[in-house]
C-alpha cells in the first residue's frame, strides 16, 4: 500500500495496480506518466474524477465522462492509437475529458475534442485529439443542461 | 496575411532559414515537409492549443471543484456504458475535507 500526500484532499492510500500509466504523460505534461484516478464524491459513480498525478501532487485533472454529458459523443480513433492502447475497438476503451474549471462555474468547459482514452484492462492511457469532432477544446460545460431527451432523474436516494 | 498557392515539390522560403515544401496534396490532406532549426518549434496547432486547454485545467482549486459539482446538479448527468465505470478502480479519497480537517496542510 503506498500513501500520497495530496493539496487538497490530504494523504490517500493506494496499490501500484491502482494506478494508470500514460506514455506519453498529456500533451503540455509530458514528462508525469502515472496517475492515479480518485473518486471526488463516494456517492457518485465514476463519471466525475480526479486524475491526480503521483509525480507532482500539485498537478490534477478533474475529468468527467463524455456519455454523461452526450450520449451520442462518437470519438473515432486511428488505427495508430487503437494499437497503442493495445485494443481492436473503440468499444474495448474508457473516456474522459478534462474540465477546465474557473471561478464563475458558469465559464467551466470540457475538452471534448481532446478526449483522455483509457485501456482499462491494461491500465495504460493516452491523451488524443479527435480529427473529427463536432466539439472544440472548450465547450462550455452549460449548454448541456438544455439537452432534455433521454433524462434520468437523478433523484437522491437518501 | 499572405496566401499562396503551392503545387506538389514547391516551396516557401520564411526568414532565412525555414523552408516548407509540399510534398503531397491530395483530397485528405496537404504533406508538408518542414525544414528549420531544431530550436524552431514546430507543432500542429491543434496541439497547442490542446496544450494550452490541459494547463489552463491543470490544479484546480478546491473551491472551483466544489462550484463545479454542485452546478452539475442542474445538468442530470446520463448513466449509460457501464463499461465505462471499470475504467477507474479509484482510490477512495478523502473527498470531503469537512472529515478530515487535520489532513489539510
Amino acid at each position: 500500500m503506498l500513501t500520497l500526500g495530496t493539496r487538497d484532499y490530504g494523504t490517500i492510500e493506494y496499490e501500484e495496480s491502482d494506478l494508470i500509466h500514460f506514455t506519453d504523460g498529456l500533451f503540455g505534461f509530458n514528462d508525469l506518466k502515472d496517475y492515479i484516478p480518485l473518486v471526488l464524491d463516494e456517492n457518485e459513480d465514476n463519471t466525475i474524477l480526479l486524475l491526480q498525478s503521483i509525480e507532482n501532487t500539485d498537478v490534477a485533472f478533474v475529468i468527467i465522462n463524455p456519455f454523461s454529458l452526450d450520449p451520442d459523443y462518437n470519438p473515432v480513433l486511428s488505427p495508430e492509437e487503437l494499437s497503442y492502447l493495445n485494443v481492436k475497438s473503440e468499444d474495448d476503451l474508457s473516456y474522459y475529458v478534462i474540465c477546465v474549471l474557473r471561478n464563475n462555474h458558469k465559464e467551466n468547459t470540457v475538452n471534448m475534442k481532446a478526449p483522455v482514452v483509457i485501456n482499462p484492462d491494461k491500465r495504460i492511457g493516452m491523451q488524443v485529439i479527435l480529427s473529427q469532432s463536432e466539439y472544440g477544446f472548450r465547450h462550455k460545460l452549460s449548454s448541456f443542461a438544455s439537452v432534455q431527451e433521454g433524462l434520468e432523474e437523478k433523484a437522491p436516494e437518501e | 496575411m499572405l496566401i499562396l498557392r503551392r503545387k506538389k515539390n514547391e516551396s516557401i522560403l520564411i526568414g532565412d532559414n525555414i523552408r516548407i515544401t509540399v510534398v503531397e496534396s491530395a483530397s485528405d490532406g496537404v504533406r508538408l515537409a518542414i525544414d528549420a532549426p531544431k530550436q524552431i518549434s514546430i507543432l500542429r496547432e491543434e496541439l497547442s492549443i490542446a496544450e494550452q486547454e490541459n494547463k489552463s485545467a491543470s490544479s484546480p482549486h478546491l473551491a472551483a471543484i466544489t462550484g463545479f459539482q454542485d452546478s452539475l446538479k442542474h445538468i442530470t448527468l446520463k448513466k449509460n456504458k457501464p463499461a465505462d465505470e471499470t475504467a477507474a478502480k479509484p482510490a477512495e479519497a478523502a473527498a470531503d475535507t469537512e472529515d478530515k480537517p487535520e489532513e489539510k496542510t
